[in-house]
Parts: C-alpha cells; sequence; structure tokens
C-alpha cells in the first residue's frame, strides 16, 4: 500500500493512474456507454454516411453528431464511439492476459534456473537468450499469420505471452540467483526447510517488486504490440473492434476524414503514455537504486 | 612558508546537512598535515571543497592557497590549479581509474592538461612516472589498463598521476584504506620518498592514526565537522587533550601493547 | 580474440539454423496446401498433383527442410526432365503470386529499406543521444524535465499513428512534401530526400525517445563514477570530463540497442514502409501476409531474423573492441 501512496505523491503518476483508471472502467462500461449512447459496434448505419461523396461521413469531424457522439466510419457507418469503448475492451484486456502469461511462465522458468542452476540454467537460459535475439514481430506475423481461425484473440495472448517470458525471466533468474545464494535462504535450508518450502516462502517473496516492476512496465508494450499487429491485419479481426484495426481501416481516408484515424489513435497513444508512465512511477517507488534518475 | 590557509571553512549540503562547521587548517611547504577523524567527521568534504569540486554544497571560509584565494577563484582559474599545483589521490583507486583508457594515457591526459605536449611526448612522461613510483617494466606497462593492475599498483598508478606535474600539494584521501598491510606500507613509503625527494607538501586524510604516525608531521583531529584537537604528531600522539582523541588513538592495536579484550568503541566514549 | 570470434560465429551460425527451422516448423502447422497456394484459386485436381511432386511435398517434412536448407546454401533444381526449374544459389524459393525468385525480390527491395533505416538511425542517434546528454548534466532543470516528457511521448506513439499525423500535416494540410514514393538515389537525389524525410521522422520520433531515456539514465551513472572525479581533480576542461570520462563509458550500452535496432530496421520496417506505401523488404512482407504467398513470408522472415543475429554478432565484435576488459577475456 505504502508504494500507491508513493505513486499518488508524484503528479504525473496520480495523472496517469487517474488515466488507467478511466480507461478500465470505459472497458468494463463499454455495455453501459453504448446502451446510453443508444449505438452498438456492428451495427451500420448507411443513413450516416454520404454515398455520393464514396461513403464520407455526413457532417463535420467525421460525422459527429447528437446520436453519433465521436462520429461514424465512412462507408458502412459503424458507430467509432461504441468501437472505440469495445475497442479498449480487448485491447486491455488481451495486453493484461498477456502480461499474466508471461508474468507467469517468466517467474515460474526464471526462479527454477536461478534457483537450481546447473543444466537446467543452461536450458532456460539458453533458450531466453535465443528467444530475446529473435526478431520476435516478424515471427509473431508470421505464427498468427500461419494459424487457422479468425478470432485470434487468444492466440494474440499466447504469443505475445510466449515471446515476453524471457524478459520477466531473465530479471527474476538473476533474483532468485542472488537470493539462493543469501543468508536468510541458507539459514531456512539449515532449519531443514524443503527446496519446494525454500522457494514458495523465502524466495518467491522477495521476487514480487522486481516482478511487479517488469509487469507494470510490459504493459504498453504488449498494448501497442497488439495494437500494431491488428494495424498489420494480421491481430484482432473485423467485427471485432481494436484499436489498431481501426487506424488500418482508416489509412485510406487519412486526407479526407482524419477524424477517423485521430481518434482511435489519440486513445492509443494515451493509454500507452499512461502506462509508460505509470510503470516509470511503480519502478522509481519500488527500486530505491533508479530514483535519481 | 605557510602553503594552505583554512579559515572558518563550513560547508552545507543543498539536503541541509552541514558536514563542516568553522574548521581552521595551517599547511607549510614540504610538510605533511594529518587529518584524522572517523568517517562522516568532515574530512573527506573538507579536501573535495579546497579542490572546488563539491557540487550541490555551499562553501563559506576562507581556502587561501600560495597567496590565492581559491574561493574567489573563476572556474577556469580553479581548474588550471587542480592537478598542476594541487593533486589529488582517493581511496579505491580501481574505481578512481576509468576502465576505457591506458594507465599510460590517464597519467598523459593529466599531463597534457595543463602542458604544451604532443601524444608521444606526454606519453614518455608517463612511463617515466610510472617507473618512478616503482611500477616494474614501465614501458610495456603502460598500455595495459587500470582492471589488470593490482590494488597496490593501481594507487602507484594514482599517485603517479597525481605527481607528474610536480604539484605544491598533495591531498591524499585514505591513499591506503582498500589495501592490503603489506601494500599499505609500501604506498605510505613511496609518499615518504616523494616528500623528501620532491618536497610536495602532503594532506593525510585518514581514519587511521597509524597512518598518520608513520607520515605527519602536524596533526588535526577532526569531529562533526569541526577540528577538536590539533598539535604536532608528538604531542598528539602522547598527550592527547580530548577525550575523542584518545578514543581514537585507543582505537588502533599496538603491537608493543598489551592486548585489550576488544577494540573500544568511540560512542562509548565521545 | 580469434578463438572467441569462432565461438561466436558458431553460436551465431547455430542461431540461425534453430530460427530456419522455428520458420519452417510454422509453415507446417499452416492448414492451407502450399500446392493450392502455388496454383491459384481454379486449379485442377491433377495440376495440383503435379506441383505437389514439383514443390517435393510429398517427401516427409525432415526432408523438405533438407532440401531448403540445402537451397540455401547451393541452390536446387524443382522437378525433373523437361520441366525442371533451376533455382541458383541462394534459394529461398519461387513467390506463388508472381513467379519471381524470393532472393531476387528480397534484394530488390533492399535498397529502400536501407535508405529508411539509416537515415532514420542518424536522425535518432544525433536527437537522441545529445538530448539525453544534456538532459543528464542539467538533471532536475526544466529543459531535463521537457526533454523527458517529450522523449516518453515519442516512446508511447505508435509509429502508424506517427505516420499518418505526419502524412496529414505535411502533404494534406501544408503541402510541404510529395506523397512519399522512392526515386533513386542516383538520378533523383532531391526527389529520394523528399520521400524520406516522413519515415525518418516517424522513426526517429520513436527511437530518439527511447534513446534519450537510456544515455540519460547511463551519463548520470557514468557521472557519478568516481573517475569522473578523478578527471576532474586532474584539471581537465569539464568538456573533456563529459565526453571522454562519462560518455564513452555511457555510449557502450547504446551500442549494443543500436546494434539490435539497426539490425531489425535493416530486415525491413514492416509498419513505416507499409503505411508510406515504399517497397522495401517490410512492405514486402506485409504485402506476402495478405496474399499468403508462403515462399516469401519465409523467406523475408529469415532475412529478417538474419539480419538481427548478424547484428547481434557484431555488436559483440564491436563492444569487444571498445571494452578492454572484455577484450582481455577473448
Amino acid at each position: 500500500m505504502t508504494v500507491i501512496r508513493k505513486l499518488v505523491s508524484q503528479r504525473s503518476a496520480a495523472l496517469a493512474f487517474a488515466v488507467v483508471a478511466g480507461l478500465v472502467l470505459l472497458a468494463v462500461a463499454a455495455p453501459l456507454i453504448t446502451w446510453i449512447a443508444g449505438s452498438s459496434p456492428t451495427a451500420f448505419h448507411g443513413d450516416a454516411v454520404d454515398p455520393g461523396l464514396g461513403g464520407l461521413p455526413r457532417g463535420a469531424a467525421g460525422g459527429i453528431s447528437a446520436r453519433h457522439w465521436l462520429g461514424v466510419e465512412p462507408v458502412n457507418g459503424r458507430d467509432v464511439l461504441a468501437r472505440v469503448v469495445y475497442g479498449a475492451q480487448v485491447s486491455l484486456l488481451i495486453a493484461v492476459l498477456a502480461t499474466v502469461l508471461s508474468v507467469l511462465l517468466g517467474t515460474a522458468l526464471g526462479l527454477v534456473a536461478g534457483f537450481f542452476g546447473g543444466w537446467v540454467d543452461t536450458v532456460i537460459g539458453r533458450t531466453m537468450d535465443l528467444l530475446l535475439s529473435f526478431p520476435s514481430l516478424i515471427f509473431m506475423i508470421a505464427l498468427i499469420s500461419a494459424a487457422p481461425g479468425t478470432d485470434r484473440r487468444l492466440l494474440l495472448v499466447v504469443v505475445l505471452g510466449f515471446f515476453g517470458w524471457p524478459y520477466v525471466g531473465r530479471i527474476v533468474r538473476g533474483q532468485a540467483m542472488v537470493l539462493a545464494r543469501g543468508e536468510f535462504v541458507a539459514a531456512a535450508r539449515v532449519l531443514g526447510a524443503s527446496r519446494r518450502a525454500l522457494l514458495v516462502r523465502e524466495v518467491l517473496p522477495n521476487l514480487t517488486g522486481p516482478v511487479l516492476v517488469v509487469a507494470t512496465m510490459s504493459i504498453p508494450g504488449y498494448i501497442a504490440t497488439e495494437a500494431g499487429l491488428s494495424f498489420l491485419g494480421v491481430g484482432v479481426q473485423a467485427p471485432t473492434p481494436s484499436w489498431g484495426q481501426m487506424i488500418a481501416t482508416a489509412v485510406p481516408w487519412y486526407a479526407s476524414d482524419p477524424a477517423y484515424f485521430l481518434i482511435p489513435g489519440v486513445f492509443l497513444f494515451v493509454t500507452v503514455l499512461a502506462f509508460n508512465v505509470l510503470g516509470d512511477a511503480v519502478r522509481d517507488a519500488l527500486d530505491p537504486r533508479s530514483q535519481r534518475r | 612558508m605557510t602553503l594552505l590557509t583554512v579559515r572558518d571553512l563550513a560547508v552545507e549540503f543543498r539536503s541541509g546537512v552541514r558536514a563542516v562547521d568553522g574548521l581552521d587548517l595551517d599547511l607549510d611547504t614540504g610538510r605533511v598535515l594529518g587529518v584524522v577523524g572517523e568517517s562522516g567527521s568532515g574530512k573527506s568534504v573538507t579536501s573535495l571543497a579546497v579542490l572546488g569540486l563539491l557540487r550541490d554544497a555551499q562553501v563559506s571560509g576562507e581556502i587561501r592557497f600560495d597567496g590565492q584565494e581559491l574561493t574567489a577563484l573563476d572556474r577556469r582559474a580553479l581548474r588550471r590549479l587542480r592537478g598542476n599545483r594541487i593533486a589529488m589521490i582517493f581511496q579505491d583507486p580501481l574505481s578512481c581509474l576509468n576502465p576505457y583508457y591506458s594507465v599510460a594515457f590517464q597519467i598523459a591526459e593529466a599531463y597534457r592538461a595543463h602542458h604544451r605536449a604532443g601524444r608521444k611526448q606526454a606519453h614518455r612522461v608517463a612511463v617515466r612516472m610510472l617507473d618512478r613510483v616503482g611500477i616494474p617494466e614501465p614501458e610495456r606497462r603502460a598500455r595495459c589498463y587500470p582492471h589488470e593492475f593490482s590494488g597496490g599498483m593501481r594507487q602507484r598508478v594514482m599517485i603517479a598521476m597525481a605527481l607528474c606535474l610536480e604539484p605544491d600539494l598533495l591531498i591524499a584521501d585514505e591513499p591506503t584504506t582498500a589495501l592490503d598491510v603489506t601494500v599499505q606500507a609500501q604506498i605510505l613509503q613511496l609518499l615518504r620518498e616523494l616528500r623528501e625527494e620532491a618536497g610536495t607538501a602532503i594532506m593525510l586524510i585518514t581514519h587511521d592514526m597509524g597512518v598518520v604516525a608513520g607520515l605527519a608531521d602536524q596533526v588535526v583531529v577532526m569531529h562533526q565537522g569541526r577540528a577538536v584537537e590539533r598539535g604536532p604528531v608528538r604531542d598528539v600522539f602522547h598527550r592527547p587533550q580530548e577525550p575523542y582523541t584518545r578514543g581514537l588513538l585507543a582505537c588502533v592495536p599496538r603491537i608493543d601493547g598489551p592486548l585489550p579484550d576488544r577494540l573500544p568503541t568511540l560512542g562509548a566514549i565521545t | 580474440m580469434i578463438l572467441y570470434l569462432l565461438r561466436r560465429l558458431a553460436v551465431t551460425a547455430a542461431i540461425l539454423l534453430v530460427i530456419c527451422a522455428a520458420t519452417f516448423a510454422i509453415f507446417y502447422l499452416m492448414p492451407a496446401d502450399p500446392a493450392q497456394g502455388a496454383c491459384g484459386k481454379a486449379c485442377s485436381p491433377e495440376r495440383i498433383t503435379e506441383i505437389r511432386t514439383t514443390l517435393g511435398l510429398n517427401h516427409s517434412p525432415l526432408s523438405q527442410f533438407g532440401d531448403y536448407l540445402t537451397g540455401i546454401v547451393s541452390g536446387r533444381t524443382y522437378g525433373t526432365g523437361e520441366h525442371a526449374v533451376n533455382c541458383p544459389f541462394p534459394c529461398l524459393g519461387f513467390s506463388f503470386q508472381t513467379n519471381q525468385p524470393v532472393w531476387q525480390m528480397l534484394t530488390s527491395r533492399l535498397p529502400a529499406s536501407f535508405s529508411i533505416a539509416v537515415g532514420a538511425a542518424v536522425l535518432w542517434l544525433a536527437v537522441g543521444v545529445a538530448a539525453g546528454v544534456v538532459s543528464a548534466l542539467r538533471c532536475g532543470s526544466l529543459w531535463d524535465r521537457a526533454a523527458m516528457t517529450a522523449a516518453l511521448g515519442g516512446v508511447s506513439l505508435p509509429i502508424y499513428f506517427t505516420a499518418l499525423v505526419l502524412q496529414y500535416l505535411l502533404v494534406v494540410q501544408l503541402d510541404l512534401l510529395p506523397y512519399p514514393q522512392v526515386e533513386p538515389l542516383t538520378t533523383d537525389p532531391v526527389g529520394w530526400a523528399q520521400s524520406m524525410v516522413m519515415p525518418w521522422i516517424t522513426l526517429a520520433m520513436l527511437y530518439a525517445g527511447i534513446y534519450a531515456r537510456v544515455t540519460r539514465g547511463e551519463m548520470l551513472e557514468s557521472l557519478g563514477q568516481n573517475y569522473v572525479r578523478t578527471a576532474r581533480a586532474k584539471g581537465l576542461p569539464e568538456i573533456t570530463v563529459v565526453r571522454r570520462h562519462a560518455l564513452r563509458p555511457a555510449l557502450m550500452p547504446i551500442v549494443t540497442i543500436f546494434g539490435m535496432d539497426l539490425g531489425a530496421l535493416l530486415g525491413g520496417a514492416l509498419i513505416t514502409e507499409s503505411v508510406f506505401g515504399l517497397p522495401g523488404v517490410g512492405k514486402l512482407a506485409a504485402d506476402a501476409i495478405s496474399s499468403a504467398d508462403q515462399p516469401v513470408i519465409l523467406g523475408v522472415t529469415l532475412f529478417a531474423a538474419s539480419f538481427v543475429v548478424l547484428a547481434n554478432l557484431l555488436v559483440d565484435l564491436v563492444y569487444a573492441v571498445l571494452d578492454p576488459r572484455v577484450r582481455a577475456v577473448g
């Protein structure tokens, strides 16, 4: 709880925290918001676009009106606000689940490698090195585009988590190596604690700080990567909305309907920025060494 | 002749800590002044203040070196003085030498900062200095990097670097602290020789009364940023006036004295 | 040193082999039949059987992988007799879409990717490192806070968003630049530079942010070192102290990330090239993905991976030259 108090005492971190909280609220309350606004992320509104102009939204700024608060998509006239809030749901969910997966994998494998050493460490360490030197973006694209099916949300989580765990694992391994040689672990060992008990009760609790830091700092990366993959057409597929995919469909319209790429773009930018600020703040709060930086 | 006079020196850090508070020091040409005290007594801060190397700190009082008021000098003039007329060596020579440059380069660099000299000439000076501080095979060792030297050899390099410009004053801040006992003795012997040959005045900063006894003429005992006792080494050692000084002296185990059950701690005395 | 070099080369070769195998394996997970892809939509079953034989799809996956590797190392021949198609070294197969050799497609796309990567790298190194150094020297000042806020913003900007905003502002609104289109440097240097400005700025905004943050952190670390104090005590001018004793050590980690970043970009700036429609390796990859052109996807993946792995090797070697402590160990 002291961490949260420390965070809130910094103005930028407090603001970022508020933005993140707001976004989570937006995502969770997406059905409620669309109900209030009277729109749906998938309904077409042919009347809101002008077929005479190639399907441009009627009205200024991408067709912003009382009915469509953030305008509509060109051609098919889907409500942008509804797609943005449902997109937030998709983005945050994928990023958080990918983080959970990479933290679980990274902690487990890093812990085993660092604590036991020997050949286990060699195998896991080399695997991490290999994955870290992989050109992961292009591999993710190849992997996802090769996979069957159209609902790629689960696949995205798995792929992001798979390429992300070595970042967690590397840190956990280092910490576990230090802790395994630490005096209190030696003391517990002398007292006759089993290896499992040592790991779970002595080493694991001491890893929460660093793991929390990597986890917070990796969320914006996952959000950005998911959006990037969706932008390239290998991520979340329509009709499920995603910010990256919205920006991709906005590319041909950037000159005539700039609001269409600006709205999801600003949401994406603000989200990633807020998480980055928060990540920095969490690191500063938990790692005294980095404070002077 | 008086070389360095410090009057009413006070150093206050931006954090509000007053590290030095009304300190007076006097050092004559060619003499050795020992400044002793436990860690945190303000002795290292004093040496950095003399060189104008303190950051985030408010320095007041007078620091007069060879007739010049150092606190009144601009950055340029102060820089010309550093290394050239006042040189400094520190404890932990490994971290004080840059790992990316050869030892000769780092010595030559000091020389070239104050002399118009080509690379080759400065390198020759560096090799000569390495020879003088007792590095074997100086020509070959000159091209080595700090990590290839032992602790004692590194401190010799630091001394070579400090003395290549023949300064009037050498400030030695805990020069022997991180070293083995035999190496400590060698370094002290080296400082003693240099002082006799070149007539360099030395301000010797240490917590170790034994080191002071071996080298210094005068001694100042510092405690919490103030000088609590001063005088010729012989007097201070044989007739310490202050309980704090007696405490410091009692912390030095004597080879010829009775073995105490345990070394006294300063907290128990002051 | 030679031993070290050989060991690093062996490791690099091993990683490339693993990447090769992994890529190949991914394509075996692919449900689509490569023969179907090669033949197109309207295709008779006989023709498909024929293609299967030519491409060697009847063999076991392992022997197909062997054939693929042989092709890369020494070229290979598809089919037999009068239908035989020779694919010279280094053979990455033929595109399903254009029937061109994949290797040729890749090399023809390299100049554009190089132009984008190198230009952006120069820009972000200059801006990022300079901003980081100044921030570290004036740590806590207004400049520092402004620069670090800007850097965090740059880090958080999605590339395609930056690209669209720039394009909208500079091309549509202000009419300062033509629509990006690669002109060869040799015949039309002005057109070339004009077409590159936006991709450079787009990439540089992201990377300059990262580099400014890293440089600042490293500089603060090295400025606090005892050898910097020694350098000042020697009476070196402050500029020499900063450049020689603080910046030089701080640049070491930057060399590492720079090698990796540049390597990754040389293998194709996927998003940037797609948005600006520049015919680089990244655009080739994006197009191949949308048309499910398997040999091209496989080829690009390997190609880009090789750049990253080779950059890694190069970084290690440069590091060994720059850091006397590593040099001694090797």
